[in-house]
């Protein structure tokens, strides 16, 4: 009983933590986006970085890989980047896996591939 | 009766056909339209020529390349290749067939130890598993099999290694990645595990590769057959040196002897390129249909990824780990003879994907001073071990080459030291 107790108890602290989040992530990505449209080139990649991960937080995926794509587009330089969307790619995997969707299977292997290629590229300084 | 006979006898003997049929039966299985199914399918076989074709130009330079070595340092110059051990394996052994089905059974037998086992590795990268195929096929050969026993203990041998590689790299791979998503499917892991264990021993933990600068990119490795030609055409002209006009004449005839060593090291780069455009094309078809069957039966499955999955997280370690093995694999080549074994000459591709991913390793658990001294331990080790295959492989008269990817190279090892002499037991 006192486990079952306990267990309840860490759920409810941990729905109210995300609630919490959720505002705070919002808010924080409201300000990146705006800083996002008057970013220089320098600190660009920090920022879609930043966004990649608060949408991350937030449990939306599609935002996450779309700002994350756009980072490596924008500075191919190996590190978190690369290793977030490889991390997104195979969640989006395991999703259309259990979702019996072969093409988007097949879609999200193949980015896996490319971004697998890229680190190849990028560490035999082809880019 | 005849019609049978004859599709037995004059076209599933002929492993271009097999293998097509093998992409062929993925690509119905992921119920692909008409029209995919059969470029699919032709695009397979001619991707089993093209590597035929690569095959016998590289099996011409080696031959060259040994005759010279030989009369110019009085021992055998290896060259390791494990694409010149396909090549040669599937065309003048005649065993395309049994690599065909044998990658094949490799593949069902990951799924099956994938689906009903706690180790849900599904090995992905589809050119290690052909190298796989190809050395328990070729050892299996060696030990007397044929025919469908030879194709099932491999299929047998290879599935479990397409587990068990991924499953022994893991905790190395949480460590490196800080998660447990993805694995790594790369059939070198032995030489990564053995390179740790260096590394934990010598190594310090404190102060990481990545904290150091360091050039990141390697920039002479921008093209494959580059680094290739680099290595290999000032080495087809110092051996030609070596041996002599009057002895390399009987080859050049009226050419210059280092000119006509200098395009034979063209031809060797050549030869890689058209075999790997065979193997890329090949595997282009079977591997997203085999891959996504495999998902779809494992839906929990871990996917054992190539090694550049782990290069973004430590790329200076990348350089380090390429850098430390090279330099091992060059002291291997000078002491190799001194114990009786034959020259290896390093390989730069090997070096930097097997070196570098060591490196990540070394780092993981040794850091700086780990992945230098590892890595070069790592050279030394990738080298000895193939170097004990060069005496089956002369004898099989495989050309002046022997084996790269070191979990393979254990593969051949184990058939060679426990399952051959024990089916000679049976015999």
């Amino acid at each position: 009983m006192n486990i079952f107790k306990k267990f309840l108890n860490k759920e409810k602290t941990s729905s109210e933590t995300v609630e919490i989040d959720e505002e705070a992530l919002q808010q924080q990505i409201i300000e990146h986006e705006e800083k996002l449209k008057n970013s220089d080139d320098e600190d660009l990649t920090e920022t879609l970085n930043a966004l990649g991960k608060l949408y991350y937080q937030l449990g939306n995926i599609d935002k996450s890989i779309e700002y994350y794509e756009r980072s490596i587009s924008q500075e191919k330089a190996l590190g978190s980047s690369f290793t977030e969307l490889m991390k997104l790619y195979n969640i989006k995997r395991k999703e259309a896996v259990e979702a019996k969707n072969d093409a988007e299977v097949q879609e999200y292997l193949t980015k896996i591939d490319a971004l697998m290629q890229l680190s190849k590229d990028v560490m035999r300084g082809r880019i | 009766m005849a019609v049978v006979d004859f599709i037995v006898n004059n076209i599933l003997t002929q492993a271009s056909i097999t293998i097509a049929l093998v992409a062929m039966v993925g690509l119905l299985l992921q119920k692909k339209p008409g029209g995919e199914v059969a470029s699919g399918t032709f695009k397979t076989m001619l991707g089993f020529l093209v590597l035929a074709a690569g095959s016998s130009i590289i099996v011409s330079t080696l031959s060259y390349f040994g005759e010279i070595f030989s009369e110019g340092f009085g021992t055998q110059g290896i060259v390791p290749s494990i694409e010149a051990i396909n090549g040669q394996a599937m065309n003048d052994l005649g065993l395309g067939n049994e690599i065909a089905l044998t990658f094949l059974a490799i593949f069902l037998v990951n799924i099956i130890l994938a689906r009903f086992t706690r180790w849900k590795y599904i090995f992905l990268t589809g050119q290690a598993l052909l190298w796989m195929a190809t050395m328990t096929t070729i050892f299996g050969f060696y030990g007397g099999l044929r025919g469908f026993p030879l194709i099932l203990l491999g299929g047998i041998i290879g599935g479990v290694f397409a587990v068990a590689m991924p499953a022994i790299a893991q905790p190395f791979v949480r460590k490196i990645t800080g998660s447990d998503d993805i694995a790594l499917g790369h059939f070198c892991t032995i030489g990564y595990v053995f390179t740790a264990g260096v590394s934990k021993l010598v190594g310090n933990k404190s102060q990481s590769t990545e904290d150091i600068k360091f050039p990141k990119g390697l920039a002479f490795l921008q093209d494959t057959y580059l680094a290739v030609g680099a290595i290999m055409i000032p080495l087809f002209m110092v051996t030609a040196a070596f041996a002599g006009p009057e002895f390399t004449s009987q080859y050049s005839d009226d050419l210059n002897y280092i000119v006509h060593a200098f395009l034979q090291g063209v031809q060797f780069v050549v030869g890689v390129y058209v075999l790997l455009s065979g193997v890329r094309l090949l595997l282009a078809e079977i591997v997203p249909a085999f891959r996504g069957i495999a998902l779809k039966l494992v839906p929990d499955a871990k996917p054992a990824l190539d090694a550049p999955v782990l290069f973004p997280y430590a790329p200076t370690a990348v350089t380090l780990g390429f850098i430390s093995t090279t330099v091992g694999t060059v002291i291997a080549m000078i002491l190799l003879p001194f114990v009786g074994l034959p020259v290896l000459l390093p390989g730069m591709l090997t070096n930097f994907f097997a070196g570098g991913t060591a490196g990540i390793f070394g780092n993981a658990v040794g850091g700086i001073r780990g992945t230098i001294i590892s890595g070069i331990a790592h050279g030394i080790f990738i080298t000895v071990l193939p170097a004990l295959l060069v005496p089956i492989f002369n004898d099989m008269e495989f050309i002046n080459t022997t084996a790269t990817d070191v979990d393979t190279v254990t593969a051949a090892l184990l058939y060679e030291w426990i399952i051959n002499p024990l089916i000679s037991l049976f015999n």
